[in-house]
Order: structure tokens, then sequence, then C-alpha cells
């Protein structure tokens, strides 16, 4: 009956003692909802995107598409009847309706059944008539969901605004499936007959792409036929296309995945943390259970049954909770890869059950390891030590020293990991987490010393009696160097996060500034973004060139494509280098008279990430798919650009238009004259920076005037504004910048999700800790001391942990963002970043971290000021 | 004591064990994507029912045919179809069945070249085509058949008089190089899919048979309702024939059917039987029998005819015949119950024959499932015993 009412009595000590099992569940729940959350959206974002891509292509073996965006229709039907492929158009294009991104996907019904089984029903004409989907150009097909956040139902029409017309589309029917993350790829879908999409997204006479079913010895045969119709025609095979989109977000996705990692981290300890509280706490009581005959054994299990109960139930809460949060994650990432990369349709987390139990399990193994250490201490120390809870203090001072070798040892292997492996980002972020690690070997030493400096500073402010505080720390230093290392590791999480994103953005901010060089842009509508490589309409550039007023002292042009190079899909941008557009690079490497040779087209230039990616110097070659074939370029130099993290090789329009039949436009920069100067060749590095900080200048008024005048103008010539933007260079540096926020935003949220986790440590640390030295304010009372003294204790000891915390967290956040900065995001995308710490984010940091305690101490010093002198007696009759 | 407390820890160990084990099952019994999974929902009732454009044609009074011109497309009504079938055999005495059909289906009628522009774009079509193509191995007791689809736009499907074409993507049905303005034929039949081929040159050997009251063949009550209809009963055709690796050089002969109607069945029609014979003795028999939902037949509106070795045809009523079938075969495919095997008789010519499908299984299991299959033909006529071959539709079943 004994360990019945052993397990009993734990139980009543934590119902009596709710506060502090809510705030040890609390840690389990919220490390688990990190990993959990974490994981299910970069794979639901990853699922979504092999989903739709694997219903998409259905069979296809190959796709064809053109380097130039736009496939001739005649092509389909030559292929099928001429040399009888087995094939079936395909549009792609995107609309907007209600602020949403909407996916058109065009398909003929009648050739698309060999393909994808999704109008396999609609072809057999038992229920359906075809002929009304095929004639009327207005039917559509998407799944339930969509339709439902529409509020749609079949036969009711749905209203798209595109291209300055309204479009009457009418939802025909619901496409659905059994299987929910399917159904949930094809959200935001919208399938329709090849002639509605072709008028829908004005594609008259051209098509998308062409998915073919090829026999293996069909492909180079095809490939002679398309090279003489049309050498810009690319046959690929369609798993190539899939890698090539998908390792496009490999290295964003290996970055979120670690900063998850790293989220976990902080979790782990806090789960530590809680447990051994758990643990030390009670210990007086378990020497007492000892005392009255209870075994070792029947201690240590009663304290792994403990931490099984907070961890099974701490990580079933942390799951539900990681699911809901997963959403909010989900469609940060969905954005930024929306901005970055390609158009995603996610609306659904997609239940992976690996996740559930890798969170899962990680909760509970983390929960069992950290009091298995503390169980065996309790349940194996001898009684009369347990009861006056001394040895352990001392126990943990004997080993500061070795535990600080052990920070050398881990921090020494980080760097060796760094060195190491230079190009695997899984192992770098390894290594920040073991320098982590290894510095919060640290803190108990660095802690239990801390009253050196800490003594004389708080006696002089503070008076004699916050010594009490200081002492208390470091008389329960097991505890409290746990709390602190916890709050360390989440605030310089924080700290580093903060620099490094704000030296990546200082450094993006500066390069836009500089690269920004026109006053004025003018470049396709971006309610499609760039992504599709739209082009400029004709007539805009037309009306563009016309439209002169005397202010204009040059026209830059500028065209972005992809085209097929000897590395896969090739970012290529042509520009017609006026002298002033030459100014705004900044050469890593460059060849002699790199613009004199790049003006006779005798070679182009390569941006930093593509070299680093690739491995390219100056002079080397790269070879590219041209309209008259393969050729050979030279590299002239290598420049600072972060547009794209793939990379892009520039080259002057005459070089490019003389070997391939594009003479589209992506965009148009007009320079207008300074008030001052009005030479070209001036070098005019960080105007905008000057002009943003300007409410109003000539120059400024200017390029207001010219861009009323330029609309005024434009809609007389009946060019509609949705055929293009138009822009100040101020606008396009902020939007540029709003996009650059977007994007780490995800890393914003771990960011603070990091700090709410150590707060709560923080707060469950005091908690135990202060309910444990009841007696210890029962005396100061019976002493003298006033409630307000107390209370006061109580915080400055909160304010202690804090700020030693916030110490701390400053070189390893310092450390830990220098290691972000030139070892991970160099090595992930070979960007380089110039390191700026801002005073700001650690003095914001410091804050957070005192802010976090204090406000931790509310509760327990409202409670434990409120203590009778007479517990004393109370304690004295146990 | 202590044994007996000791359990609670366990308790909970296998308890999560469980949860672990509930959780992981989950994940096991997640069944893997299968693209088979999507289903169309929910049709509006805008894609459920085909209102017949009113301002197609009908046909109303006997036709005034003039070839070449009306072997091509009727554009104003809304149904037309190309349909070939025969039998032929290679020197092995290799025996095949083939049938090559193309559908003009009408979404709006097309009066002159203007309404045929009347579209937004390309694939904004008005007219729809449908194939099939069939071939029976007899010898190897095999069965395939084919389907496709296409627009009447981009040249991906359609139906042109000079050069005569007709033509679904890469399936066609076209002039040789002998033919000539004045005459269309000899003609080009080809259609293949992966594996399989054919080729054949087909030459008339009967002329044109107009059906029904010259041409207009009624098919219910009501004005209208009617199609028109010709024939050419015999057409001798050899070409080739490839299955996998074998190629067949064949030769044997062919039977054209054409009709182009816009409303032609009546409402309480089930379907319908159709049989056209080719004797040995180069008499051709032709027979549809119209059936309402309890099989009975219509008899004012079923009838045949029968084409002599002149190439004179001689109409016959339903009151003429007694036909009875013999055996049913069940489709696994479709459900379908197909009466396969017949017995013909026409008293008034003193004939009376046994039709047997020359493989049973030669039922197009594609969207719309019907029997078309190769027959063969055995009895007497005027008291000579007659040996022939032929094909049978049976749909609606």
């Amino acid at each position: 009956m004994l360990t019945k009412s052993l397990y009993l009595s734990s139980i009543r000590f934590l119902t009596k003692n709710i506060w502090q099992f809510a705030s040890l569940i609390t840690g389990i729940v919220l490390s688990v909802a990190i990993i959990t959350a974490t994981d299910l959206a970069i794979e639901s974002a990853k699922k979504s995107f092999e989903l739709s891509t694997e219903i998409i292509n259905g069979k296809a073996t190959h796709h064809i598409i053109n380097n130039g965006g736009k496939i001739d229709e005649e092509l389909v039907v030559n292929l099928e009847n001429k040399y009888k492929l087995t094939v079936t158009p395909l549009i792609e294009g995107f609309v907007t309706k209600n602020n949403r991104l909407l996916k058109v996907i065009g398909i003929d019904p009648f050739s698309d059944i060999a393909f994808r089984s999704i109008f396999k029903e609609f072809n057999s004409r038992k229920q359906y008539n075809p002929s009304a989907f095929i004639n009327k150009l207005e039917g559509f097909f998407t799944t339930k969901h969509t339709a439902e956040k529409f509020r749609i139902l079949p036969g009711d029409p749905l209203l798209i605004d595109q291209n300055d017309e309204t479009y009457r589309l009418k939802l025909y029917g619901l496409i659905d499936s059994d299987n929910a993350p399917a159904s949930a790829s094809l959200d935001n879908l919208l399938f329709m007959d090849i002639s509605t999409a072709q008028e829908l997204l004005k594609l008259q006479n051209y098509i998308s792409r062409i998915d073919l079913i090829l026999k293996p010895e069909e492909e180079n045969e095809l490939k002679n036929i398309l090279f003489a119709i049309d050498p810009s025609l690319v046959l690929i095979k369609s798993s190539e296309r899939n890698q090539a989109q998908e390792s496009m977000t490999k290295s964003f996705n290996a970055n979120l995945s670690a900063l998850s990692l790293l989220a976990m981290l902080v979790g782990i300890f806090l789960i530590y943390n809680t447990m051994t509280f758990a643990v030390l706490q009670r210990r007086k009581i378990f020497g007492f259970l000892r005392t009255i005959g209870v075994s070792q054994k029947e201690i240590f299990s009663l304290i792994i049954f403990e931490s099984l109960l907070f961890a099974i139930i701490g990580s079933l809460i942390g799951i539900g909770l990681g699911y809901l949060l997963a959403n909010v994650l989900l469609s940060f990432i969905v954005r930024t890869i929306n901005d970055l990369y390609f158009v995603l349709q996610v609306s659904q987390i997609h239940i992976s059950n690996i996740t559930f139990l890798k969170a899962g399990l990680i909760g509970v193994f983390a929960a069992l390891l950290s009091a298995l250490i503390p169980a065996y201490e309790a349940s194996n120390s001898p009684v009369t030590k347990v009861i006056k809870n001394i040895d352990i203090e001392e126990k943990v001072k004997k080993y500061l020293p070795k535990l600080n070798i052990a920070g050398l040892v881990l921090i020494s292997l980080s760097l060796l990991l760094f060195l190491i492996f230079e190009k695997n980002i899984s192992a770098c972020f390894f290594g920040l987490f073991i320098m982590v690690i290894g510095f919060s070997c640290f803190i108990p030493f660095l802690t239990y010393h801390s009253d050196y400096i800490l003594e004389p500073l708080y006696r002089n402010t503070f008076g004699l009696a916050s010594l009490i505080s200081l002492r208390s720390l470091k008389k329960n230093l097991s505890r409290n160097a746990i709390a602190i290392a916890a709050l360390t590791v989440a605030i310089s999480l924080y700290l580093s996060l903060d620099i490094a994103i704000n030296s990546f953005r200082n450094t993006v901010e500066d390069w836009l500034s500089a690269s920004l060089f026109a006053d004025i842009y003018i470049s396709t509508p971006k309610q499609v973004s760039h992504r599709n490589h739209l082009t400029l309409n004709n007539k805009v550039i037309e009306f563009t060139k016309t439209f002169q007023t005397e202010d204009i002292i040059g026209i830059s042009e500028y065209h972005l494509r992809d085209v097929i190079g000897e590395y896969g899909s090739t970012r290529v941008a042509s520009i017609n280098s006026l002298p002033i557009v030459k100014n705004s690079f900044t050469f890593k490497e460059s060849t002699k008279d790199i613009w004199s040779k790049f003006d006779k087209g005798e070679g182009l230039i390569a941006s930093a990430p593509y070299a680093y990616k690739h491995k390219i110097k100056c002079n080397d070659k790269v070879k590219l798919q041209t309209d008259k074939g393969l050729q050979t370029f030279t590299i002239l130099g290598i420049f600072s650009d972060y547009s794209s993290d793939q990379g892009l090789l520039m080259m002057h329009q005459d070089l490019y238009r003389s070997l391939w039949e594009d003479p589209n436009l992506s965009s148009l920069g007009i320079f207008l004259k300074e008030s001052t100067e009005t030479e070209l060749e001036k070098p005019k590095k960080n105007k905008i920076h000057l002009l943003t900080n300007q409410k109003s200048s000539p120059k400024l008024d200017k390029i207001k005037t010219y861009i009323e005048a330029y609309k005024t103008e434009a809609a007389k010539e009946s060019l509609s504004p949705t055929f293009f933007d138009i822009r100040s260079n101020k606008e396009l540096l902020k939007e540029s910048l709003e996009i650059f926020d977007r994007t780490f935003r995800v890393t914003s949220a771990l960011k603070i999700i990091a700090v709410i986790v150590a707060a709560f440590g923080i707060f469950s640390a005091l908690l135990s800790l202060i309910i444990e030295r009841e007696k210890e304010f029962a005396l100061l009372k019976a002493l003298g001391m006033s409630k307000q003294d107390i209370q006061r204790s109580i915080s400055l000891q909160a304010f202690t942990m804090g700020l030693l915390s916030s110490i701390f967290a400053i070189p390893l956040g310092i450390a830990s963002a220098w290691v972000m900065i030139f070892v991970i995001n160099h090595r992930s995308f070979g960007w380089d970043i110039n390191f700026s710490l801002d005073f700001k984010s650690i003095l914001f940091a410091t804050l957070i971290s005192v802010t976090a305690a204090l406000i931790a101490a509310i509760f327990p010093s409202q409670t434990q000021s409120k203590v009778s002198p007479r517990e004393l007696e109370k304690d004295e009759a146990f | 004591m202590k044994k007996k407390n000791s359990k609670l820890p366990i308790i909970l160990i296998s308890s999560l064990v469980l949860i672990l084990v509930f959780l992981s099952s989950k994940f096991f019994s997640n069944t893997p994507f299968n693209e088979k999974h999507f289903k169309l929902q929910k049709p509006s009732e805008l894609l459920k029912h085909e209102e017949i454009d009113t301002k197609f044609a009908k046909a109303l009074d006997p036709y005034d045919f003039s070839f070449p011109q009306d072997h091509g497309s009727h554009e104003e009504f809304k149904t037309e179809w190309w349909y070939y079938t025969g039998n032929l055999e290679d020197a092995n005495g290799h025996e095949f069945g083939y049938q090559l059909t193309i559908f003009r289906n009408g979404l709006e009628p097309i009066f002159d070249a203007e309404d045929k522009k009347n579209v937004l774009n390309n694939w904004q079509t008005k007219e729809i085509y449908m194939a099939h193509f069939a071939i029976t191995d007899i010898h190897n007791k095999k069965f395939y058949s084919f389907e496709k689809l296409g627009r009447e736009s981009l040249g991906q499907a359609g139906a042109r008089i000079n050069p005569y074409k007709v033509w679904v993507k890469n399936w066609s049905i076209q002039s040789s190089p002998k033919a000539n303005a004045e005459n269309i034929f000899p003609i080009i039949l080809r259609a293949q899919d992966k594996d399989l081929s054919m080729k054949l040159n087909l030459k008339p050997v009967k002329p044109v048979t107009l059906q029904g009251l010259d041409g207009l063949s009624q098919k219910s009550n009501g004005a209208g309702n009617a199609s028109y209809y010709y024939s050419i009963s015999k057409l001798a055709s050899k070409g080739k024939i490839q299955i996998g690796d074998q190629i067949f050089k064949v030769k044997g002969f062919s039977w054209l059917d054409r009709e182009f109607s816009t409303s032609s069945l009546g409402g309480t029609l089930a379907g319908w039987d159709w049989f056209a014979l080719q004797l040995e003795n180069n008499v051709e028999i032709m027979y549809y029998r119209l059936r309402d939902q309890e099989n009975n037949t219509d008899m004012a509106h079923s009838g045949g005819v029968i084409i002599d070795a002149a190439g004179e045809k001689h109409p016959f009523t339903a009151q003429d015949i007694v036909l009875n079938s013999t055996e049913k075969f069940k489709s696994k495919y479709s459900g379908a119950e197909y009466p396969i095997s017949w017995t013909m008789e026409i008293p008034k010519l003193d004939l009376k024959v046994k039709i047997k499908p020359l493989l049973k299984e030669q039922e197009h299991q594609n969207n719309y499932p019907y029997y078309e299959g190769a027959i063969e033909v055995n009895g007497e006529f005027s008291k000579n015993k007659i040996t022939g071959k032929g094909y049978m539709e049976l749909v609606g079943y």
C-alpha cells in the first residue's frame, strides 16, 4: 500500500502546487509545439508542392517549354498529327480575386485524358456533356474548399477582373478526392478549358507548355525536330523539372529546419529546467520518505512516473498547439516561397504523423532524460544529506571546473565542424548548436562568480538587504544556473537572429540604393509578380520612348528571362549599358576594361551567388542555349547582387538580341536631370538614401510631376494602367524591402517564440525557487522585513537573473550571428553580408531579458510576500 | 505487495507505448496517394443536359443528294457520321474485322463561313469530332478498340471535300492520290495506336444506296425525327494491319454508312440493332431494328434494304422480317447483356440465315460502351446454301 500512497502524495503535491504543475507542463508544451509547428509548416509546403506537381504533371514524361515563355498553339497539332505523338497542351497563369492569387490551368479535356485522371469521368460523358465546357468560355472546376471560400456552388458565377475587363466564369463542378492532402494541394487552382484560359489570360494563339508521353527512343528525335522548328523550344524531362524547382527552395528549407532545431534546443533546455526543479524541490520530502522506509527504487520510479505523466500530457497538448501554430508559420513560409521562388498554393496543413511522433518522442525523452539525473541523485544520496539539501549544491560546485572544460571542448568542436564541413549547411547548424551548448556550460561558473562584481554594486545601490537575493542565487546555484542558461540561450538566439537579419537587411538596402540607379521605373503590373518574367507591353515601351519631357536625360532598358544553360535554368538579364548604370555595379572580381568588353559583347558578368553556386571565376566559360544554338560565353566579372539566391548572368542588350530573337523588355528606367548637375557620368551612389530622408526636394518634385504626367498621357493614349506599373525608385526600394521583411517573418516568429519559451522558463524557475524559500521568507518577516521588502528582494533576484542572462547572451548572440552570416548564409547562398552590430538590438535584448524575468517574478512575489511568520512554526511541526 | 503496486508505472509506460503504436499505425495506414482518387463531384446542371440548339437544320423532306459534295460534312445539322466497317483476310486465311468511324457533333449550327469565324480563339470550337477505331483479330481472339476526340479547329479534326479528307488528329479517311475532284475514290483509311495500326485502300464495288425515302430515314414519329442516310454496301478493300511486330497484308470488303441529322430518335427509344450483311452471291442486306425499353421493335420505323448484284435496292419493312436472338453475351465491363447470335428470316425473299459473331467479345469498352462486331452468316437463300460476312451493331443494352 505504501507505493500507492507514494503516488498519491506526488499527485497531492502537484494539485496543491497547481501553478508549478502548470508551468512544468507549459515548458514541455511549448517545446513540443515549436518542433511540431515548424516541422509541419515546412513539410506541408513541401508536400503540397510535390502533390500538386504530381497531379498536374500526371503521366507526362516530358514537357516542351519555351525560353520566351509562350508556345505557338499550332505546335500541338503538328506534333500530334504529323509526328503522331501523345501530347496535350497546357496553359498556366494567374488571376486575382479578393486579393487571393488563383492559378488558372487550361487543359484540353480530350487529349488530357491520357495524362491526368481528373477529367476522366468528365470525358465519359455519362453525367457530363463536355460541349458547354468547351464552347462557352465560362466553365471551370475547382476544389470544394476553394468554392466554399468564394461562397459559390456549381452553377454559380465567379467574376474575375483581369486586364481591365471583368470575366464572368461559371463553376461547372467540383473536384474532390478522398485523399485530403491531395485535394488540398489543388486548392486555389481553377481548371478550365484551354479556350477559356486563353481568353481569360489574353494568350491568343499561345499556350504555356506541352506535356508529352514519350518512348525513350523518341526523345532525341523530337529534340532535333523542335530545334528545327524553333531553337528556343526546350524539351525537358518531367522529373528534372520538378527537381529544379524543388532544389530552389532547398537552402531556404534547410535554414528553416535548422532554426527550428535551435528553437528546439531552447525547448529541451526548458524541459530539463522544469523537470530538474520538480525533483530538486521535493528533495527533502523524498529524504523523509526514505527515512520511513521507502526504497530507493520506489523513489526513483516515482520520479520517472511523474516525468512520464508530465511528458505525455505536455507532449499531447504541445502537438495540438503546434498544429495551430503551424497554420500561422505556413502562411509566412508560403508567402516567402511565392515572393522568391515560385507560386505555391497551400491552404492546408498536411497532417504528418511522423512529425507528431517525432515531436512527441522528443518531448517524452527529453523529459525522461532530464529527470534521470535528479531522480538518481535524490534516490541514491545519503538520507541525511538529502534532507539537508546542502549536498547537491556542494556537488554542483565540485562539477564547475569539469563543466568549464566540457564547454571548451564543445566550442572547439564546433569550430572544427565549421572548418571541416565547408558546404554542409546541416553540419554548420549542428556546429552552432554545439557552440551554444558549449557556451552554456560556462554559465554556472559565471553565475557563481558573478557576485565579485555584483556584490559591491548591489551593496552600494540597493543596500545590504539586496545581498539576500544575490546570496540566494549562489546558494541555489544548481537550479538558478539552469534557469539563467535557458534564458541566455533564448535571448542569444533572439539577438543573433536580430543581428543577422539586420546585417542582411542593411546590406541589401545599401545594395538596392546603389543599384536602383534610375529615378523612375516602368515595369509589368505587379499583381502578377516578377517570377513569371512577363514582358512589357510594346505599346507601353513605345509610349515611354516617345513621351519626352525636357527633364529626361536617359532611359535604361532591362530584360530578365530564364534560359537553359549548362547548369539548368539560368536567369539572364540584358541591359543597354548607359554609363550611369555601370556606376551602380560593385565588382567582387573583374577583368581589365570590363565595361568596354561588356559593351562589345565579348562576354558577360555573373552575380556573386551564381559564381559561388557554380564555382565560377573571371575568364571562366559558361554555356547557354540561345536561339542560334549552344553558345559559350566568357565571364568578365563577378558583381554583388542580392536579387536572387539562384544567381544571374548579365549581358549587353546588343549581344542578347543578336543571339535571341526576343525584342522584349521587362522594365524601363528613366533618368531625370538633377537640379544642380546634369551629367550622366557622375556616380550617384546612395542617392536614394538622401532622398528617402527628404520630404521634398526639387528632384522629388520632378519625379512626382513626371509620374503624374506619364499617367495622364498614357490614359489619353488609352493605355490601361493594368498594362504597366510606374514607380519612383523610392517606392521600389520600399517594396523590395517589404518583400525582404516578409521573407524573414518566419524567423521573426521563431525569435519571438524563443523569448516566450524562455520567459516561461524563468517564471517556473522563480516560482519553484521562491516557493521553496517560503520558510526563509517567514524567517525574514519574523526578523522584521515588510511585505514590500520581500517583494523587492524577490524582484531583485529576478532582475539579477535577467541581467546575468542578457550579459551572457550578448557575446553568445554576437558569436552566433557571426556564424550565421559568415558561415551558414555565405555557404548556403553565396551572399556577402556586412556584419553590422546595432546597439538597439543589444539594448532591446537586455530589456526583454530583464522584463521577462521581472514579469515572471510578479506572481511569486505577490504570493510569497503574504507569507506569515507563522509558517515557521508549521514547518517545525512537520 | 510491492509487485502489485509497482504496476502503475507499467500501466503508464504501456499506455505510452499504446499511444505511440496508435500514432504510428495511423501513419502506416496512410493510404499512398493515388491520382485515381480524384473525382468530379456535383456537376452543375449546366453540364448535365445538352439542350439541342433549335437553330440546327432538321431532316424534314427528301434530300437532293449530290456527290461528291455530300460525302463531306453537313455542318447545319447537329450529328453526322462516317461509318466504315469491313471483313478482311490475309493470304494465310488470317481473318480480321475492322471499324473506323468518325462522328461529328455540332455545338452550334454552321450555315456559312461567317458562322465558323465567329469564335474568340482557335480552341473555342463549334464542333467536336470523335473517332472510334477497332480491330477484331479473329484468329487470336482479340478485340482492340480505341477512341480519339478533337476539336474542329486548328486542324485537329474536320471534314473537307477537296481534296477529300475526314480526320481526327492522326486518324483519317482521305482520297488517294489517284482520286480527282469528281470522284473522291479510291480512299485511304489510316488509324493507329501505340502497337497497332491500319492502312486500307477502299474502292466502291456498288453504287451509293439512298436509304429510306430517297435518303430520308424516319426514325420516329414527328417531323424532323429523321436522318439523311446513305450507304455504299460494298467497297473492295486492301492494305495492311500491323499488330505489334506482325504485319498482315489483307484484303476484303468494307461497308460505308453515312448519316446526318439533328434529332432523329424518339424519347421512348432505348437503342437499336443494326445488321449489314455482305453475302457471297454479291447481295447485301441492311436491317435496323429500333427498340423501346421493353425490347419491343418499333414496327413503324424499323426497316431495311436488299441490294442486289446489280446494285439495285429493294426496301423491306419490319413486318417482312423475323428476327430471333439465340445467344447472349454479358459484358463484364459495362454489365450489358448483348444478343450476339440471331436467326433472321425474310419469308418473301425465301431467306433464312443464322448470324454469329466471329468473336464474342467485341464491345467497345471505352467511355460509351456499345457492341460493334464482325459477324458471319450461314443459311439458305432461294433454296440455295449461302454464306457471308458482315457487321452488327448493338446499342443501348
